[in-house]
């Protein structure tokens, strides 16, 4: 199958000020894929999507979205593209009927039409019945699903979802989740900003991991899984902190490609998992730490993360610095 | 550029109006007292004939000029809760969107300020219909010019905090250096000065010889010219403003 370029990010950087929010990224998505952007809060996902919304001018680089140009096009960038933003963007005192529905003239819904849309994706949503309540009056997780709604009643050519399921209870994700699909099925190419790895694992075609600006790694999720040396996941709770020469011996088996710790619980990236285990158990237990529980697993997008940035998606957001 | 979303970001802002009934309700209350109790024990003190319309008129040409300021309220809120990113992200031109606010800012004062315009008519009465048409017009050159300005002042803050601060100094001095309560002839030379080329004098000028009181101390023509340089060049501003400073947040 032929991929066609649909959005191609040449050089894209951002500074605010001295800050580096986002990097010279390079970057191409292609027609009627989802996108995954997955990174810590601060790591420069929001930031590169209102670049490609033209809500805010690049720094250096550009990016060509459907043959138009974003700094020399923006007029035409926007005609194709729509976003619903991290944080709902609702005045206080309107209403998600009043908001809806003026969003959907402004999309080029006609009265009767407009209204039509707007309360078939309401319903979708579960938020028909808090459609006349003040957008103060909605809880967090309702505001959310008027923001995506918006994208929804928009169906553009580039849907962008940043974070989308924030602050949504676990049977909204799926519904949700669901409503990219078929956005994604009538022929939108979906970007999806989330710093969720499961959701990023699921829904994604393809995941680019951002860091401190930069995309660190780039494919598949599988593909990227398997990116990772040695096939296998162990983790070890252990009662108290792995002294650095422990490490090393664990690091010199062999089978192990590397070991990480953090949370009182040591990884170990290897090879034949079943058969290491209870030499790995008995160094352990020799040097006087006690092992509280063993977990062997396949990788997550998690240990992509921790591979390619030398910390968890966790450690990570504990580290970033929140612009917009 | 394109009408319909002309239309549409117009609308907007006239329909923001209607979230606000209590705050209409109250600003009308505040007029209707301002003229009955205020506009009538002044007018006695004063003993200056015909003083009492001559306020009635000056108190509807400062009351427009608050309401039409609220645009301004509105932006920086509307910033503070991210909405400015959202309109910046929608298939509508920066210049539509601009001249909307602008013009949307302007018609839904005067909207706002319909009962206390009918009653200062009723007040008042109208001896010249097509002269009282002229004073209307004129009275949405300035709403529109004030709106301007408050999407100017807003847009080069980019703060709420700054916008009420800056917006209550220039409430003070723009209201009361104009001649919307006292005629340019008691003023004193340094204030008449600033008076002859403040927007509201020109406005309350243009509207009592509407209302078929005029002080005649200005040329109506030269009214005109003041009240339509001061809207285009506000609105204008306001626009070029809005469209350099609104992208890029760093709102406080």
């Amino acid at each position: 199958m032929t991929q066609e370029t649909m959005i191609k990010i040449s050089g894209l950087t951002k500074y605010y000020g001295n800050y580096l929010a986002v990097d010279h990224i390079d970057l191409d998505i292609y027609e009627g894929e989802i996108f995954g952007l997955l990174g810590p809060n601060g790591a420069g996902k929001t930031t590169t999507l209102l670049m490609l919304t033209t809500v805010i001018k690049p720094t250096e680089g550009s990016a060509i979205i459907m043959g138009y140009d974003i700094r020399r096009e923006p007029e035409k960038v926007r005609e194709i593209i729509g976003m619903a933003f991290q944080e709902p963007k609702l005045y206080w005192v309107n209403t998600p009927w009043e908001i809806l529905v003026w969003h959907a003239k402004v999309c080029g819904y006609k009265g009767k039409e407009a209204k039509e849309i707007v309360r078939e994706v309401l319903d979708k949503l579960d938020m028909w019945d808090a459609r006349n309540k003040r957008a103060f009056q909605l809880s967090g997780g309702m505001k959310k699903r008027v923001e995506i709604a918006k994208l929804f009643i928009q169906r553009p050519k580039v849907a962008i979802f940043d974070e989308p399921t924030s602050q949504i209870d676990v049977s909204g994700k799926h519904k949700i989740w669901g409503m990219i699909r078929e956005l994604r099925s009538e022929g939108s190419t979906i970007i999806l900003a989330t710093n969720e790895l499961y959701e990023a694992d699921i829904l994604s075609d393809r995941v680019g991991i951002i860091h401190k600006g930069k995309i660190a790694a780039l494919g598949s999720p599988s593909a990227l899984k398997d990116m990772i040396p040695g096939g296998d996941v162990l983790e070890i709770k252990v009662d108290r902190l792995v002294p650095e020469e422990i490490r090393s011996e664990l690091e010199a088996i062999p089978e192990v490609s590397r070991v990480s710790e953090s949370d009182g619980t040591i990884r170990l990236y290897l090879n034949r998992a079943e058969e290491i285990l209870p030499s790995v158990v008995q160094l352990l237990v020799s040097k006087e730490i006690r092992v509280r529980s063993v977990n062997m697993r396949e990788p997550t997008l998690n240990d992509v993360f921790l591979h390619f940035t030398g910390m968890t998606i966790t450690e990570a957001e504990g580290r970033g610095d929140e612009w917009i | 550029m394109d009408l319909r979303q002309l239309y549409l970001v117009i609308e907007r802002d006239i329909r923001m109006i209607s979230q606000y009934k209590m705050f209409l309700i109250l600003r009308w209350l505040w007029y209707f007292i301002q003229v009955a109790v205020f506009g009538l024990a002044i007018s006695l003190l004063v003993g200056f004939e015909g003083y009492f319309s001559y306020y009635a008129a000056g108190i509807y040409v400062a009351t427009l000029y608050s309401s039409a300021m609220f645009v301004a309220y509105d932006i920086a809120e509307e910033a503070e809760h991210g909405v400015i990113d959202y309109l910046l992200s929608l298939p509508i031109q920066r210049r539509t969107l601009e001249i909307g606010r602008a013009i949307g800012g302007g018609l839904r004062s005067i909207l706002a300020t319909v009962p206390p315009l009918i009653f200062t008519l009723l007040l008042i009465g109208v001896k010249d219909p097509y002269v009282l048409i002229n004073a209307v017009i004129s009275l949405f050159l300035l709403s529109f010019g004030v709106a301007g300005l408050g999407i100017t002042i807003v847009s080069m803050l980019k703060s709420s905090d700054k916008t009420d601060i800056l917006l209550g100094a220039i409430d003070a001095f723009i209201i009361r250096l104009s001649t919307v309560f006292y005629p340019k002839a008691f003023m004193p030379a340094a204030y008449s000065a600033v008076a002859v080329v403040n927007p509201l004098t020109h406005a309350a000028e243009l509207f009592r010889l509407g209302l078929g009181i005029p002080s005649g101390e200005f040329d109506p023509i030269f009214s005109t010219v003041m009240l339509l340089a001061f809207a285009l060049s506000m609105t204008s501003f306001g626009v070029y403003l809005y469209e350099k400073r609104m992208e890029g947040g760093g709102w406080s």
